[in-house]
């Protein structure tokens, strides 16, 4: 699976690989127990420090998306088969709050905002049902 | 003799020169001649009449060196024409291409190409997996070596000491040293030291990370991944093996026929060859290979990588202090560089240049040592 990152963005770099390892998660790309590049071959690939990649990893293990092991490195840690993770839910909640008032505030209909929020939860099904769809 | 210099100079220059002109094609589209350019422009009048304008300089800059090293011959230098062609093409090759990218530099900084074009860094999340490299050669060099070993063994006791180790071109001893393990198999242990190396990197290079080119797909970059170390893999395990080959055939025909300059000759020739051969063939075999990598499809495009000249000097030097990788993928030219942004980088270098000056001072001093 190919990872881009765009250095120019106003996302930190961190985040952006943060973002897209979860969307790869979500939508079957990234099957539970698959091996992830290390740290430092990820960094020498971009061609950017290791600390930076370092961050977007730490991350994802305080999240539980992905643990490292000395034995194996770093492995995809679950998938969305698996059951919830534990705890999620409030800070997630948080989260979507202030996504959802920033739509209100910026005038999107409630009901084109449940229609957006319906498609991207079908796709991501759709992808994890069919995988050649999830060529990104 | 002279007829030896000047086939070897001549063919030397010309193997590179050929190289070169091959290496050129094989790059990844968006880097002509070692710049960054953006896949709308990869196929631009411009870049294609400068790839054009370096492979006619490269002809044109050996036939300056051919003529070089006849007036060197025939005013009996035989022994600058043996280095001074290669250093002369060397210094020629890095002119044509400073020039000719120069024509593709200005294009892009006047057309401002990547002005708008959004720019991405990407990188395999899920590294392709690992493959052995081929140990057969390993294993090959070390019987040949072993068999060397072997005669040597055999006729130490027969040998005279001190032992001549430097013969005139009549073949008439001139330097001496005292007979022992070392002054025996000295040069078996450099090409046991040599062998070892070359497999060494050979089993690194089936580990190492290949960057991703812009407008890769993830199954392009996977392939891209698996041929390139692939090649180096071979490359590297047959060349160990070629060396040990030839400096056993050197050494045993040192032992059997001590001052037979004609059969080092015809030894040093073949193995010349076979390592051309090894090298042509397994970049043409990766070439092929690499074909389906370098299709770009209109449907599904990639965004284009950022515009990294600023990191490589003059197209050939990476200077990167943020990038944690010691060796990247040359630009221009197969296999690696080193990163002189590091401290490392240039510890390394400066390490190799020593190993290679002292490999080149330490046998002088030896053979004046011993007379």
């Amino acid at each position: 699976m190919l990872i881009d990152i765009d250095p120019d963005s106003e996302s930190p770099l961190y985040q952006q690989l943060h973002d897209q390892v979860v969307e790869a998660i979500a939508d079957g790309t990234l099957q539970p127990g698959e091996a992830l590049a290390s740290v430092r071959q990820l960094a020498s690939q971009f061609g950017i420090n290791s600390a930076t990649v370092g961050k977007g990893y730490e991350l994802l293990r305080q999240e539980g998306l992905v643990r490292t092991s000395r034995r194996s490195g770093s492995v995809v840690a679950r998938g969305p088969a698996d059951d919830p993770t534990p705890g999620f839910e409030p800070g997630w909640t948080a989260r979507l709050r202030t996504l959802l008032a920033e739509a209100v505030a910026h005038g999107m209909a409630e009901g084109a905002i449940r229609a957006t929020t319906d498609f991207l939860l079908t796709d991501f099904a759709a992808r994890r049902a069919d995988p050649t769809r999830s060529a990104s | 003799m002279t007829v030896f210099v000047l086939v070897f100079a001549l063919g030397f220059t010309a193997f590179f020169g050929v190289l070169f002109a091959v290496v050129v094609g094989l790059r990844p589209p968006e880097l002509p001649l070692s710049v960054r350019v953006p896949q709308a422009h990869a196929n631009d009048q411009v870049v294609r009449s400068a790839i054009r304008r370096f492979r006619v300089s490269l002809l044109v800059m050996w036939l300056v060196t051919a003529a070089v090293t006849t007036v060197l011959v025939s005013v009996d230098l035989p022994a600058l024409a043996t280095v001074i062609p290669v250093l002369l093409y060397a210094g020629l090759t890095i002119l044509a291409l400073v020039l000719s990218r120069r024509l593709i530099i200005r294009a892009k900084r006047q057309g401002n190409w990547f002005e708008g074009v959004p720019g991405r860094v990407s990188a395999q999340l899920t590294p392709p997996s690992y493959r052995h490299p081929p140990f057969i050669w390993a294993v090959l060099a070390a019987i040949v070596l072993a068999g060397a070993t072997a005669v040597g063994v055999a006729l130490y006791p027969t040998l005279p000491d001190p032992l001549p180790i430097h013969f005139t071109i009549a073949g008439v001893a001139n330097a001496w040293a005292p007979k022992s393990v070392w002054s025996v198999f000295g040069l078996l242990m450099i090409g046991a030291a040599v062998a070892t190396l070359l497999t060494a990197l050979s089993v690194a290079a089936a580990r190492y990370s290949v960057r991703v080119q812009p407008g890769d797909t993830a199954e392009q970059a996977a392939l891209r991944t698996q041929v390139q170390r692939g090649m180096l893999t071979s490359l590297l395990a047959e060349l160990a093996f070629v060396l040990a080959l030839g400096i056993s055939a050197i050494d045993v025909t040192q032992r059997l026929a001590p001052g037979a300059r004609g059969v080092i000759a015809v030894c040093v020739i073949a193995m010349v060859v076979l390592i051309m051969v090894v090298i042509i063939s397994n970049v043409a075999r990766g070439r092929v290979q690499l074909r389906p990598a370098n299709v770009r499809s209109g449907e599904n495009p990639r965004p284009d990588s950022i515009d990294d000249d600023e990191h490589w000097k003059g197209g050939l030097f990476y200077v990167n202090r943020d990038d944690p990788a010691l060796v990247v993928p040359r630009r221009f030219g197969l296999g690696w560089t080193l990163n002189f942004g590091r401290p490392a980088g240039v510890v390394l270098t400066i390490t190799l240049l020593l190993v290679i000056v002292g490999g080149g001072i330490v046998p002088l001093l030896l053979v004046t040592h011993a007379r």
